[in-house]
């Protein structure tokens, strides 16, 4: 899947990792956002992942 | 019939308005008036802004100009260099308990939720103009266009030149977690966004 997504997005940045272990830094994002996929993750563990990376606000 | 010309006067990400209640009606006009013997667009745009607001101003260029009801009318995008906001002449001898005028700034992002009317005729509670795509600028020229859509128009114009207005903000960095083969991914690429793609599927090369 990533493969496709790189060949399709060469812009973006990918990273192959597990929701609730997220490769960046603490409060490093504007927003994280999920489309259509949520219902894979480990809720809590990735709860607690998104507010470590998000910004203050974010 | 003279030309109007109207100020447009961005600062912060905001723009300044002129709030009316006359005869029981709240609205928001935008500064402006006639374009008068000998004077450039320009110069009315810069003299109408002081005497109705006490701002002076500075051009920074045309945004659009329209045809309201067979008025000619000039949308000057305008930064204010100096001055204090205050209600000028004729407007302040004009004030009234039902009729009243305040500038004051609206955030960009809030205008096309204002009741923000323009031009002669503004004044009635159905008496919104109607506009003719004619001279139009930027846009693609003929169509008609009628009550508040040209004002929309404006702030929509506005809103697009936004960011340059503002100056560059560093594009926000955004993850799309779970983002399998990339749809939402190119949305927000398409938006100038950083993205970082998270998936754990790495999959393989199509042969």
């Amino acid at each position: 899947m990533l493969t496709v997504l790189t060949q399709d997005n060469p812009k973006a940045h990918p990273h192959q990792s597990v929701s609730d272990a997220l490769q960046f830094d603490d409060a490093s994002l504007d927003a994280v956002l999920v489309a259509d996929a949520w219902h894979w993750f480990a809720v809590e563990t990735t709860i607690a992942e998104v507010r470590r990376v998000l910004k203050p606000g974010g | 019939m003279a030309p109007r010309a109207v100020a447009v006067v961005v600062d912060d990400g905001a723009v300044l308005v002129m709030h009316r209640l006359s005869d029981g009606a709240a609205y928001y006009t935008l500064p402006g008036g006639s374009v008068e013997d000998g004077e450039s667009i320009e110069q009315a745009c810069t003299r109408e802004l002081h005497e109705e607001t006490g701002l002076h101003g500075r051009i920074v260029g045309q945004v659009m100009t329209l045809d309201n009801r067979g008025r000619t009318e000039h949308y000057v995008l305008m930064t204010a260099e100096r001055g204090e906001l205050r209600v000028g002449e004729p407007e302040a001898s004009r004030t009234s308990a039902t009729n009243r005028y305040c500038p004051m700034w609206v955030p960009l992002t809030e205008l096309a939720d204002v009741n923000l009317r323009t031009g002669r005729g503004a004044t009635g509670r159905d008496a919104s103009p109607s506009w003719r795509g004619a001279g139009h600028q930027y846009g693609q020229g003929s169509d008609v266009r009628r009550g508040r859509a040209g004002v929309l128009e404006v702030a929509t114009e506005l809103s697009r030149r936004r960011r340059r207005l503002v100056g560059p903000a560093a594009p926000a960095r955004v993850a799309d977690v779970g983002a399998g083969t990339g749809k939402l991914t190119s949305l927000l690429v398409d938006r100038g966004l950083v993205v970082e793609a998270v998936e754990p599927d790495r999959g393989c090369l199509p042969s």
